[in-house]
């Protein structure tokens, strides 16, 4: 498994703990009445179990198992997905930080500091697509005329 | 990867890209630099990103690294395949329309309903293409 796959999977995992963890504090929350302000993660653990953990999940399998781009590169151009990985992580660490804090008390450079997490999350997004697309194919020959890999049939 | 497979995943990819704008542009609402109304958007957001993105690509995924029967190809039966991921994109396509139509206030409860008639039909057309992939390896380790 390459590096960029574990990064990937390890980070989605951590997404999921921190995910599941919130979302049982929210569940607890419905009939304990802990807080009413605690409400104001909800959009941001459902957000960090769907794009942190299994949007991240997906495009580090995918990553990994996908055709291979070419034999130099077989995972593409590395800096698409380091780049992907950075800001699809800043923006959900923005998002988490940043919602919440906007919900309690409104103001322009939390506002803005939305704006960032959610085009850093697009960006993020449209670079691992542009880094998959590619891979998407059937059946190559490389250069040597061998089949790239059993995973490629 | 099979033709089917490729099909999947591209539109799984293209649909993660829509739907990464569409909440992108919520996102942006819920900070107030955009008109209230696109917050009407959500449930288009919800439905590409479960149904189109995640959904179709773990089906498309399946459909490719699922252990193959003997003899079979994949998929095992292309029409049905072909049917299934078709109905599955116009039913999501369509249910995308009708919330984005209903935001100016166009409510088309017909093209609603074909929408969830779609994507009832492709679920059960894909999974009969999956189902009985799902088996044990029969293959010797030692062999």
């Amino acid at each position: 498994m390459p590096l960029i796959t574990r990064v990937y999977i390890r980070t989605a995992m951590v997404a999921m703990l921190i995910g599941l963890a919130g979302s049982a504090i929210l569940l607890a929350n419905q009939t304990l009445h802990l807080s009413d302000a605690l409400w104001a993660f909800q959009p941001a653990m459902y957000h960090l179990l769907t794009v942190g953990w299994l949007t991240q999940l997906i495009a580090g399998v995918a990553l990994w198992l996908f055709p291979p781009y070419s034999r130099e590169l077989p995972r593409g151009d590395p800096r698409l997905t380091w780049t992907a990985y950075v800001a699809l992580n800043l923006g959900l660490v923005l998002r988490i930080v940043a919602e919440p804090l906007h919900t309690w008390h409104p103001g322009s450079l939390l506002a803005y500091t939305i704006v960032a997490s959610g085009i850093l999350q697009m960006v993020a997004i449209w670079l691992i697509i542009l880094a998959l697309w590619p891979r998407v194919r059937g059946r190559s020959k490389n250069a040597i005329g061998k089949i790239d890999s059993e995973q490629n049939l | 990867m099979p033709p089917i497979s490729q099909f999947l995943v591209r539109a799984a990819l293209l649909w993660l890209a829509i739907g990464i704008l569409l909440g992108t542009l919520i996102f942006i609402t819920k900070a107030g630099f955009l008109p209230g109304q696109l917050l009407g958007l959500r449930g288009a957001h919800g439905q590409i990103m479960l149904v189109g993105w995640m959904l179709q690509a773990a089906i498309g995924i399946a459909l490719w690294i699922f252990p193959r029967l003997n003899n079979q190809g994949v998929p095992s039966n292309k029409h049905i395949a072909t049917i299934g991921a078709w109905a599955l994109n116009l039913g999501i396509l369509l249910a995308v329309l009708t919330q984005i139509l209903a935001l100016g206030k166009i409510e088309l409860p017909v093209l609603a309903l074909l929408a969830a008639l779609l994507e009832l039909v492709a679920g059960p057309l894909l999974i009969s293409q999956i189902w009985k992939r799902t088996q044990a390896n029969t293959i010797s380790l030692a062999k």
